[in-house]
């Protein structure tokens, strides 16, 4: 199977709304060229896993950005998923979500989430928050070389 | 039936049988006694364990045979919706009498029983052969060989017809005066033990009653818990991103299109963008006073002087720099509760004491503690805005503000919750203050 590495950012957003201001932060800075956004859980699997109705190869992100509470599988059972794929596994992962619940960060740190990340309501919070966010995992960090598979 | 007698006890009945002629000696009415007591002492053991009525009745009847040898006794139990008499025990008289006689009618005339629970009277039927109430029943009776029956009614201590206790014997007999005394008290403790039993599966079935009731309660309160659990999952979810939204369009607004809005256009989107994020600390705020109530409180000792000079060093740090502020922390006691919820506490009396002075020329800040024997107040002191005393009541009272948001920015929760975690550790809040001159605000805690 080939393996398709790009986009470099799979955003998982069901909110219009977040969509744009996350993919505005990342672009603001240029943080990004390539950024790929689906509306809730089971696009993004069937994206990730090549069984939608897209037909794309296995795509393998260099990060995820994937929100908690999305319609049809939520956040949790996608970071279930990809932690439980061979070619995905080690794809960063980041939660980005409004819910501070303490049992929701628990479950994604027991699921492997590489970082969790309460979206601030104020703009300029936000957007430093996903400065922060594509400066480190996407600048500063050094992801394992892509598996030849 | 009892199989086996004791000498002692036969004789001690031949001497109290030889009483009614000559002369009874002290002897013989001591060796009776002992007897009762004897048969009394176990019965009362039996009634105060867990022995169910039928064995306890069994033992009373017993325990009369024993005093009266060659007695057969019977307890019969009355039944008020049939006005019948049965189910009762007569270990001594044979099946087939026994089983004839359940469900027997109260009525006069119906053998000795019967007649003895409608009419509330003693009934002693000497001879069973001639005697009119028996003659429905007297071959019923010679088969299972008795001649006489006298019948006590069982009454309750208020007066209710329980049951008979009855003394057969195999002749025909008159009842002498011990006689007479003893089936009286034979009644007297079957009605004892009847109505022990009675109160008891009373209380029992008040008790599962009561357990019932309780589960369910407590059920509801688990649900309602999870729903407001669920209410406030979704108020953090859900409430925030809209006002993200909000915020984030309008500075996207003043971003990219400054140079399409004028003054008045940038301030008109700085008012919402200032007002969504109100919003969102009053959500914030809401959840943390919600989730108080329901948080575990872990007790630990505390060193309130280390919490005070860290809190007091955090929110320093966020102060405006033109503010200048002394700080005196005096020698605070320790105490014991949850750090996490006091270090709330603390944080929301000193951030409210640097808040409420920041227009003063220099901010004078007190903390102190008082030893009051079985407790320790803590005390906050500040030289700022203060407050009117006639309005005191509502300082710790939720969203209740005494200063315009314009003055004194606020949600009006900070000093409920104070409340709610002073009053879940046993303590007591206290304020006092003077418009203009300051104030004091002051948390005690008992001592562990």
């Amino acid at each position: 199977m080939t393996i398709k590495e790009y986009p470099e950012v799979l955003l998982v957003e069901d909110r219009e709304e977040d969509a744009t201001l996350t993919i505005r932060a990342l672009k603001k800075y240029n943080l990004i060229n390539d950024i790929k956004w689906l509306e809730d859980g089971q696009y993004a699997l069937d994206y990730l896993f090549g069984t939608g109705p897209e037909k794309v190869l296995q795509a393998v992100p260099k990060l995820i950005l994937l929100d908690l509470k999305l319609p049809r599988v939520n956040g949790l059972e996608v970071l279930e998923q990809i932690r439980s794929s061979e070619g995905l596994r080690s794809t960063p992962v980041i939660m980005m979500t409004s819910s501070k619940e303490d049992v929701d960060i628990k479950k994604a740190y027991e699921l492997g989430v590489n970082s969790y990340i309460v979206k601030p309501i104020d703009f300029a919070n936000f957007a430093e928050a996903v400065k922060q966010v594509g400066l480190y995992w996407l600048m500063l960090n050094q992801p394992p070389a892509p598996s030849q598979k | 039936m009892r199989t086996t007698e004791s000498t002692s006890t036969l004789s001690a009945h031949d001497k109290l049988w030889q009483a009614g002629e000559q002369h009874q000696t002290d002897n013989t009415e001591r060796d009776l006694l002992r007897v009762r007591e004897r048969n009394r002492a176990h019965i009362l053991e039996q009634l105060a364990g867990d022995i169910d009525i039928f064995t306890i009745m069994h033992s009373i009847v017993e325990s009369i045979q024993e005093e009266d040898t060659g007695s057969i006794c019977t307890i019969l139990l009355y039944d008020k919706e049939t006005n019948t008499l049965g189910s009762g025990v007569g270990p001594g008289m044979p099946k087939f009498y026994n089983d004839a006689i359940d469900g027997i009618s109260v009525g006069e005339g119906i053998g000795s029983c019967g007649t003895a629970a409608f009419s509330k009277q003693l009934v002693t039927v000497d001879d069973i052969g001639t005697h009119p109430y028996w003659a429905a029943f007297k071959e019923l009776a010679f088969k299972a060989g008795v001649q006489s029956c006298w019948s006590q009614p069982i009454l309750s201590s208020k007066g209710e017809m329980v049951g008979t206790f009855a003394i057969y014997h195999r002749e025909p007999r008159t009842p002498e005066p011990v006689d007479l005394e003893r089936i009286a008290y034979g009644a007297r403790f079957a009605n004892l033990a009847i109505e022990n039993r009675r109160n008891r599966a009373e209380i029992l079935e008040h008790r599962n009653h009561l357990e019932k009731l309780v589960a369910e309660r407590t059920e509801a309160l688990r649900h309602a818990n999870e729903e407001l659990e669920a209410f406030s999952y979704s108020v953090s979810h859900d409430l925030r991103a809209p006002l993200r939204a909000i915020a984030g369009f309008s500075n996207i607004m003043i971003e990219d299109y400054s140079d399409k809005l004028d003054a008045d256009g940038q301030k008109t989107l700085n008012t919402i963008v200032v007002n969504a994020l109100r919003m969102g600390t009053l959500i914030d705020d809401i959840l943390s006073f919600s989730k108080l109530s329901r948080a575990e409180k872990i007790n630990t000792e505390l060193d309130m002087k280390a919490i005070f000079r860290n809190v007091y060093d955090e929110l320093i740090r966020q102060e405006p720099a033109g503010h200048k502020v002394v700080f005196e922390l005096g020698e605070l006691a320790p105490s014991f509760g949850d750090q996490a919820m006091i270090a709330q506490v603390v944080t929301n009396f000193v951030s409210n004491a640097l808040k409420y002075s920041r227009n003063t020329s220099e901010t004078h800040i007190i903390v102190s503690s008082t030893d009051n024997g079985d407790s320790t107040t803590y005390s906050v002191k500040d030289n700022g805005a203060g407050f009117d005393e006639k309005y005191k009541n509502k300082l710790f009272k939720i969203f209740s503000r005494l200063h315009n948001d314009r003055d004194f920015e606020g949600t009006g929760i900070g000093l409920s919750i104070v409340k709610k975690v002073i009053e879940r550790h046993g303590g007591t809040v206290s304020a006092e203050g003077e418009l203009g001159k300051g104030a004091t605000f002051s948390f005690s805690l008992p001592k562990a």
